[in-house]
Parts: C-alpha cells; structure tokens; sequence
C-alpha cells in the first residue's frame, strides 16, 4: 500500500478512524496490523477513503463502522465478531464505490472467520466491480465451494466464465440456478447466450423467452432475442424484438447485494431507490424512498419533483400537487414542477390552464423537449395550429430524432390547408423514420384525397397505401388503400377495400369510426373521390 | 480464406495453426517523445467543476502536409473552459509538428519534429476535441479538419507549407464534435466528410452530478441530449453541401464519439460506422443514390452481448481474421469491456470479443483511442489500445495525482487462431506507465516499415511511440493515389488492398485515415509479410469500383500506385 500524504492522514485522524485495528499499535500505521488471534494470519491495513464532499449522513456511517472496527480490534474482541465488524464496513465500502477500501477489510473478514461465505462473495463483487473478472470468478467459486446453492454466485459465476469466453463451465452453473431457482431469469438468460455463442439458436429462442416469460420488463433480453432469431432465420419475429429492445438487464435474485444496495443513507442513494422503484413500477416504494431523501435534503427541488410523480402515480394528486406548489413556492422558474402541473391539470380537463404551465415550463428551460411537444400537441387538439407548429419546430431544433414533433408538425400543416408543405413534411418523416408508418399513412392519404389537386397523386397513394397494408393491416389502412383505389379511379377495388375498412372497424366495435366509413362508401359506390384526407386529429401512437 | 466461412469463430478450424504466444518481455514500442522534440501538452482547463468536456480531448493527426515523404503531426489543444461558451486556448492552440526525419548511412532514423504552426498560419484556437485529414480539394496536398467544442474548423493545405481556414466554405459546423472521417460517399472522385456530434453541452448547462457517497463526479453522457451528427457532400468545387437530411442521417443518432469508414457489406460503396457514448452505435449501409440506412441493430453490431449499449468511445475496422471482410472493434467504459464484432461477410456481425480473448482482460480499462496495427509484421492484425477513466480513480487521488484518470495501455497480439494474447505485461516500459489517453494516431512515422503511434493525452505529454519490432519481418508499403489535374497525385482513401502470394494467405487492407478516436491516421498501406521475401501480387479495388492488379511488387520499401496506369 502507498503512504498516504500527511493531509489525508490527518483528516482521517479527525474522523477518530483508522487504522485497522490499531489502537493498540500506534506503530502499526504504515503496515499491515496484526491481529488478536494468535491463528490468524496478518491483516491488511484498511482505512476510510477520501471522504472529501460525501454526504454528512454516508461520513457518519463511516466514521461509526470504523468506530466499530477500532472498538472491536482494541478490546480482543473473538475473531467471528471482528470478522462482521471488516465485512460490515467492507459493505459499506464497496456501497460508496472505495474498491481498494473494500476489499481490503472482506479480506480481513475472510482471514478472521474463514467459513462465513459472504466475504468470498462479496470479494467476488468487488473485483467484478473493477473488471478484474479472473479474481471475482475465483472468490464467487470459493463462495460456491462452502454455499453450493448459491443462486446468485451460480449466476455471477457463469456471467464472469462467459466474459472469459469459457462457455462449455458457464452452461451448467446456469442450468443449476434453474434447478435450485426456477424463476431465476437470469439464468435462463445466461443459458441464452451459452447458446448464442454455440449458434444453437433454437436452445437461445427457448432460454431467453423463457426469461422474458419470468421477467417482462427486461428490455435487453429483446436484443438478444432478435440474435436469436436472425440466426435461426425468422427475420420479421427478430425485427418485433429490436422494435421492443431496451435498457433494463436482469440480475440474479441477490440477497447479500441487496443489503449493499439499501445500505448507504444519502439523498442520492435514497433517490436512486426511488428511481429503480418507479421503474419497476412500485410507486408506495417510490415515495418512501423520495421521502427519506427529502428529509436528508429538503432543499433539492429535484427530489421534491421526483416525490411529486411518485405521488401522482399512486394516485394522491392532491399530494402531488401540493409538492409541486412547494417547488415552484420556493423557486417559481422550475420547469419540471409547471411541466407536471400541467399534466396533472390536463388530466383533470383543465386545457387552458393545462397549456399556460406547459408554457411557464419551456420558458423557463427553452430545451424542455417534453413539456414542449406537449404543449405543441395540446395546442393542435384545441386547433390552435400556429402555435402548434411554433412549438414543433422548436423541437425540432432541440432533438431532429423526435418523429413525433415532425408528424405533429405536418399534421397541422394539413389542418391549415398547406398540403404541398404538409407532403413535403411527411414525404421527410417518412426517409428520417422508416420504422414509422404514420407517416406513409398520412401522405397515402393526401396523395388520395388532399382538397388541393396539386397534391393528389392516385399512383403514388396506392403504392404508398398497398405497402401500408402490409405493414400494418388495421381498418384505417384499408379505407386509404380504398381511397387510393378511388383516386386512381379504380372504383370497384375502392368499395371492396371500403367494406373491409368497415368491417375491421364494426369487428373492433370501432362505431363511430365505422359510420364514417360507411360516409366514404357511400362517396365510392357513387364512384365518386373522398377529398377529405382524414377526420379530426390524426394520433401518434406511442 | 474461403468467403463462405462465416466468421472468426466458424473459420478456425480452417486456420494454420496457431501462433506461439509471446513468451518473453518485448520492448514492443518505446517512447521517443523527447529525443523527436515533440514538445506539446494538453491542456483541459480543469477548475474542479467537473465540466464534460474536460475529460474527453485531445486527438491526433498524421499527415504529410508538406509532401516530402514522412509523416508530420497536428495536435489537438484544449484550453479554458470558464468562459459562458468554450474560450479555448487563445495563446497556444493546436499545434502543427514538421517531422524532420532523419536517415543515417547505415540506415539508422531519427524522427525529429519541428513546431511551424505559426509559420503554417494554423491558428486552431477553439477548445478543440480532434482532427481528420483528407485532400478535400483534390490539389495533392492533405487538408486539416479540427473538431471543437464550438466551430470546427477546416484548413486547406496551399501546397506551399501553409494553410487557409475556409471553414466558411459551406462546413461551418457549431457545437461539440469529436470524431470526423472524410470518404467518398458518392464514388465521385471528391472527399466528403462526416462530423460526429457528441452532446448538447455548453457551460451554463452543465448539471451537477453524484456518485453514490454524495460526492461529485463527472455525469453519465445520458444527461444531455445528443447532438445531431453531420454529412457534407463535396461540391468539387472548394466547398460543402450539408446533406445530413438528403442522406437519411438527420433523425438518427447519438452521441458519437467514434467514426470509421468501410466498406462492410462488399458492395463495393464505402459505409460508416459510428460508436455512440451509451447509446446504440451505427452502422450506416450506403445505399449508392447519395441516402444511408443506419442497419446496425439487425446487423447485430449496435449493441453487444449481454444486450446492452455501452460507452463506444474509440473504434476501428479491418480484416482481423482475414476472411475478406471487415470486422469493427470498439472501445468501452471500464466494467464493460472492448467489443469486437465478427462480419460474415454480408456486413451482419457476431460478438466475438469474450470467445477472442479481448473482454476479458479489457474489462478494466476505459478505452479511446484505438486501432487494428500489425505490431510484428506477421500479417496479422493486432490491436492497441490507449486508456483513462473518466471517473476519477479514488486510489490517485489520494496521492494527490493531478491527473486520477490515468491508465496504462493494451496491447493484444492476434494468435491466427481466432484468439488474442494480451502482452500489456509483457512489453515494456511503455505498457508500464500510466496515463489518461485518449487519443492516437497510428502511422510509420520513421518510414522503417512499421506502425508506430502518436498520443494524445487528456491533460498530459503527447507521446511518440516507435515501434522497436516490426521492421524485423519483412513488409510491403503502398500508397495508392490518383492523378488529379496538375497538382499532382492525391490519396485514394477507401481503395482496397489484397496482397497476395503463392501458398500464404491474402491479406486484406484498406487506404484509410480515420477510425481509432478523434485521431487521423496514415493513408498509407502497410502489409506485415512475415519471414516471407516473396515479391507479392497486389490487386487494388479503387473506390470507383475499377480493379486493378501489380504483380511481383518490391518488398521492405514503399511503392506508390497509381489508379488507372495499369489500363
């Protein structure tokens, strides 16, 4: 271990710590101490890490574990308690992210009381923490030798063997999880990549749908899975999953981490809980957690704000908005807080006012993308279009990804009769967002039937129309493959697909869209054109 | 090597069979920092409030500006950062390197590196982040684009040891970008240019961010919105259409810190693939009518296994198991570990890095600058890889280290067998030391045959390495040029190169100058030949998609081939 330079030491020296249990050896600061027991072997020197700019609250659960540690070394205490003492503040170590810190004091834990099998294991953690995968994968299998029913070492163990690309050891660590555990996600996901690294993709197909079964929300596994069935060959269900692919990976169910997890009590971590709790949808758990870091941090607007939605999506709105009138009290400029009180507010069918506070929030932060599409969406419901488009535009300019703002943005182009720019519009969503087929909705439609004959193009509405009912068969796509048919002047095709529109619309007990629709039949059996491109507000489905 | 292998794995039973490892200590590269003169450090503008920008600069470029047959260097300067918008570093800027080499009689070089960015007019004083290199105007001389936190920049070479700033000319490109690759996207014969965009930032929006403890530390990249990517189509005419929008790109990206350019399908049109910060990475399949598609996430290359985005910050492309395609490699956060992803010759990938030896002992290390470099000459490609964190290492800042992101390099061998041996800890002094790189130009700056490397670190020396090994073994050295009016000739960046000899494998390789990370590389081809003397065939696919093929070409020297003088 390197010397500490002297600022350090002496700040430790402030926090009454540390030494490892060196109170009783005041020369023992610059090497590793020995300890009580005649039996054990020499311990290393640990000590507090920088605790420059922690949270006052995470400062004292060091400085009291150290406490602890110092209390224990100085007094003799028996090797199993002193073992507790290191792993308890190795826990806490390893929670603040002080690896070297860490793993000294699990070692010493592991040298003091050699059959508790946590120390192994968190050791394996520690390194895994540091991608120093060969030594956690050897402290997970010593957890393993004195606890073999580990699921979670079992998992780990296989996650660090597939990272070391030894695939043939990791295979049945996983299918032991599964059989001590069979709801152990996780595992069926290891098993998934086992497979994928042999290519046997069907093997893949049923491990990693097996984890999506048991764990719905874990979005990572779509990517996998559409490896899977890209190389099992079956394109269009490995496009379904990219489609559904995203952030959230599974772990093992993992007691001994969890205690990590919970262990530190700061505004950060309190909030973080909440954050991963409203993820997962548990919005009690979500509250509770904003409200510990509240009470640790009453200042953090942020925190306030996070509480506030918690609050709402536990259905207390009046709590929610009492905390959003506490944030905007205390600064009237928080852009979030108009944001989420703007929402409430609409839900509760208060528009006007709805609009005003999603307009005090992009005011107050201009790049508040959210709160402006929603602004630009409520305007185009209320059929304030100019303004409407002002705010997609604005958008726009923030984030060019965002396909909603440009269909939105098109959409009142066509509401205010400015169909060359509305197809103009689509025709760019449709090249920036192949994988959205509103767009080709839409233009199909204006090339069908857009008032203004500069714009109608019957060829290119049934190209556009036929390719729409292929991606997305619905009662809305087969009235423009008719509206197509009859702009082309294909009459009889139009009322055939007109009927079928109607159909799928009456089957999904769609009636008022059903009635519509037979308004345009009518319009086709008179071999006549619609030149209304559609009704009201077209949706963006999310 | 059969095309119908399909990949890395797949085709090892086909291969030859295995290289020895590395068994002792090498001194694979050493540092000739001080004995070339080059005298240059970067400065971030670091003020403790832990500002983005200041941990992710600076790159590198190699470039022959002044045509007389070695490799010259610009480097990239940071500056301040306390001004509402990036000031720069107003007195210094980057800085431009004459390489003066020198040859003794007996064959000895001296690499010697003269500062001339005055002289040169280069006055590239934004807080600057990297640098592409290309002949945009077809004049024979290399050009000079420096991306910046704020305007990039591009320098046209007058041919005459100066540069003009013409950033006016239809490429004016604010915000952040990092890494930029010229290519000729349209096989027009004219340089186009990509600029990769990394965040929305700027010093007002910067957000205070905590690790765990409640300490403050730098922001994950997922607090800010990225920060649209750009595509300037050549005019051939001295200037730039941004056809971001007309190509397809404007809707989809993120925050790119990574770029290189490929032809990754075989269809004969040069691709792109772009590393993304916790993002999906990008690989744009040109569609040969001016559009891309980005077809990443069903080629398989957009994110890696276990099914997760990583922090793609450096990336290179080439043929590694020389199947005949390209195969990418990226960069990643430390935790994550380095992917390398395996073509099937289609442009559709498998991940290939924990079953090549490469995860594993990268899963430390936070990587940028990187790049596939025949270290030995052997004939295959191995990897180099330079690193530092971007969390502060708590461990460094308890010794009071100025700079706590500081990590050594990696070095990976290929064993021709699908696998890679990691030398780090066996090749010296300058695998020993650390620092925060990020970073690196790869190029035979002393002209002796191998690839030595120029880096950039963050807040540091940048560091000549020269490789000590490769000349060993025997080489080829090409330059592939086109005449163009009466300049003179100009690099073929994106033609093909297959070396081949009777009864040894083809190798593959490509005219390139970017990949790697903010950082522009030799344009020139070298080939690694083993202890083979055997004159080689050379067939060159020019980027138009003409062929053209030389037979019993010299080896251990550089030979420059022209397109069009074999018809």
């Amino acid at each position: 271990m390197k010397t500490r330079p002297p600022a350090v030491i002496a700040a430790l020296a402030a926090l009454g710590f540390l030494v490892a249990c060196s109170s009783s050896n005041p020369d023992s600061s610059d090497r590793p101490v020995q300890a009580g027991s005649p039996k054990t072997h020499a311990l290393r020197q640990v000590s507090l890490p920088d605790v420059t700019g922690m949270s006052p609250s995470v400062q004292q659960q060091l400085r009291h574990q150290a406490g602890e540690v110092t209390r224990l070394a100085a007094g003799n205490a028996p090797a199993d308690q002193r073992a507790t003492a290191f792993g308890e503040m190795g826990k806490l170590l390893l929670a603040v992210e002080s690896f070297g810190d860490a793993e000294a004091c699990f070692l010493n834990a592991s040298e003091l009381n050699p059959s508790d099998s946590r120390w192994a294991y968190y050791l394996g953690h520690v390194y895994r923490a540091q991608g120093e995968s060969q030594e956690a994968a050897a402290y997970f299998e010593r957890a393993l030798k004195a606890r073999p029913e580990e699921v979670a070492a079992l998992v780990w163990l296989g996650n660090m063997y597939l990272d070391q690309g030894r695939t043939m050891e990791a295979g049945p660590l996983f299918s032991q999880a599964l059989a001590l555990d069979a709801t152990a996600a996780a595992a069926h996901v290891g098993l998934g990549r086992v497979s994928l690294a042999a290519r046997d993709y069907t093997g893949a197909i049923e491990h990693l749908e097996a984890a999506l079964m048991l764990n719905r929300g874990a979005s990572s596994v779509h990517y996998l899975l559409a490896s899977a069935y890209r190389g099992a060959g079956q394109v269009d269900r490995a496009d379904a999953h990219v489609r559904q692919r995203g952030p959230v990976q599974i772990g093992p169910p993992d007691p001994l981490m969890q205690q990590v997890a919970d262990l530190l009590r700061s505004p950060v971590t309190y909030e973080s809980r909440g954050e991963r709790a409203l993820a997962r949808g548990d919005f009690s758990r979500a509250t509770v957690e904003f409200r510990a870091a509240l009470e640790l941090a009453p200042e953090s607007l942020a925190v306030r704000q996070k509480l506030a939605t918690a609050l709402s999506l536990t259905g207390d709105v009046q709590g929610s908005v009492q905390q959003l009138q506490e944030i905007l009290r205390r600064d009237p400029k928080f852009a979030s807080a108009h944001y989420s009180l703007g929402v409430l507010l609409q839900a509760n069918g208060e528009t006007n006012r709805a609009i005003e506070e999603f307009a005090s929030a992009v005011r107050y932060e201009p790049t508040y993308v959210q709160a402006r599409l929603l602004l630009a969406n409520t305007l185009r419901s209320r059929g304030q279009f100019d303004r409407a488009r002002e705010q997609y535009v604005a958008v726009l300019g923030v984030d060019p990804r965002i396909a909603e703002a440009r269909f939105g943005d098109a959409a009142s182009l066509a509401a205010l009769k400015r169909f060359t720019e509305a197809r103009d519009r689509l025709a760019e969503g449709m090249r920036l967002h192949p994988d959205r087929v509103e767009f080709m909705s839409l233009l199909a439609r204006l090339y069908a039937a857009a008032p203004d004959e500069r714009v109608r193009d019957g060829n290119r509405a049934l190209t556009l129309a036929m390719e729409l009912t292929k991606r997305r068969d619905s009662a809305f796509a087969r009235e423009t493959l008719a509206m197509a048919f009859a702009e082309a002047g294909r009459y009889d095709e139009a009322v055939t697909a007109q009927r079928e529109a109607v159909a799928l619309a009456d089957g999904a007990r769609q009636w008022e869209l059903a009635a519509r629709m037979r308004a345009n039949l009518r319009l086709f059996e008179r071999r006549q054109p619609s030149r209304t491109p559609w009704v009201g507000s077209p949706i963006w489905e999310p | 090597m059969s095309l119908v292998c399909v990949s890395l794995i797949a085709c090892r039973d086909n291969r030859p069979a295995p290289r020895a490892a590395a068994d002792a200590s090498v001194e694979w590269f050493t540092d000739a920092t001080a004995d070339a003169h080059l005298d240059f450090v970067h400065v971030n503008g670091m003020t403790g409030q832990f500002y983005y920008p200041e941990i992710i600069a600076p790159g590198a470029a190699l470039l022959d500006y002044d045509n007389d047959g070695d490799l010259d260097v610009f480097l990239v300067q940071g500056g301040s950062l306390a001004g509402a918008v990036s000031t720069g570093n107003s007195e210094q800027g980057g800085q431009l390197f004459r390489n003066d080499l020198e040859i003794g009689g007996d064959g000895t070089r001296r690499v010697r590196f003269m500062n001339v960015t005055d002289a040169a007019g280069i006055k590239a004083t934004e807080y600057g982040m990297g640098a592409a290199v290309g002949d945009y105007d077809n004049d024979g001389c290399a050009d000079l684009y420096v991306t910046a936190l704020g305007r990039n920049h591009l320098y046209r070479n007058r041919c005459d040891g100066t540069f003009a700033d013409v950033t006016g000319a239809g490429i004016s490109d604010d915000g952040w970008s990092v890494s930029a690759a010229f290519l000729d996207f349209d096989r027009d014969g004219w340089l186009d240019l990509f600029v990769g965009h990394y965040l929305n930032w700027n010093r007002s929006m910067n957000m205070p961010c905590f690790g765990p403890s409640g300490k403050r530390v730098y922001c994950a990249p997922s607090v800010y919105l990225a920060q649209q990517s750009q595509l300037f189509h050549n005019n051939r005419n001295g200037t730039f259409t941004n056809v971001t929008t007309v190509a397809g790109m404007a809707a989809q990206f993120g925050p790119a810190l990574g770029v290189t350019t490929a032809d990754f399908n075989g269809d004969g049109w040069i691709d792109l693939y772009v590393a993304n910060d916790a993002q999906e990475n990008q690989l744009w399949v040109n569609q040969r009518d001016g559009t891309f598609k980005d077809l990443a996430l069903v080629a398989g290359a957009a994110w890696s296994d276990p099914g997760k985005a990583k922090a793609g910050m450096g990336v290179d492309a080439g043929d590694v198991d020389d199947d005949g395609d390209e195969d990418v490699f990226v960069t990643n956060l430390s935790g994550e570990g380095h992917d390398l992803y395996v073509n099937d010759a289609t442009g559709t990938f498998e991940p290939g890095s924990a079953a090549a030896g490469l995860k594993h002992p990268s899963l430390p290390f936070t990587g940028f600058g990187t790049a596939w470099i025949d270290i030995d000459n052997d004939g295959w490609l191995d990897l180099l890889t330079v690193n530092g964190t971007v969390q502060r290492i708590d461990a460094l800042v308890r010794e009071n280290d100025p700079a706590p992101l500081r990590q050594r390099k990696q070095l990976f061998r290929n064993l021709g067998n699908g696998r890679f041996e990691d030398l780090t800890s066996r090749s010296g002094d300058v695998f020993e030391r650390a620092d925060v790189g990020r970073g690196a130009a790869f190029g035979n700056i002393d002209n002796d045959g191998d690839t030595d490397v120029i880096v950039g670190n963050n807040n540091g020396p940048a560091q000549v390495l020269l490789n000590a090994t490769g000349s060993r073994n025997h080489w080829i050295g090409l330059r592939l040029v086109d005449v163009k009016g009466a300049a003179g000739v100009r690099d073929m960046i994106g033609a093909r190169v297959a070396v081949i000899r009777d009864g040894l494998p083809m190798r593959l390789r490509r005219a390139r100058a970017d990949g790697s990370f903010a950082s522009a590389n030799d344009p020139r081809v070298l080939v690694g030949l083993g202890s083979s003397t055997q004159q080689p065939r050379v067939r060159v696919t020019w980027p138009d998609g003409r062929i053209e093929e030389w037979a019993d070409l010299p080896i251990d020297r550089y030979t420059t081939l022209t397109a069009g003088s074999r018809q």
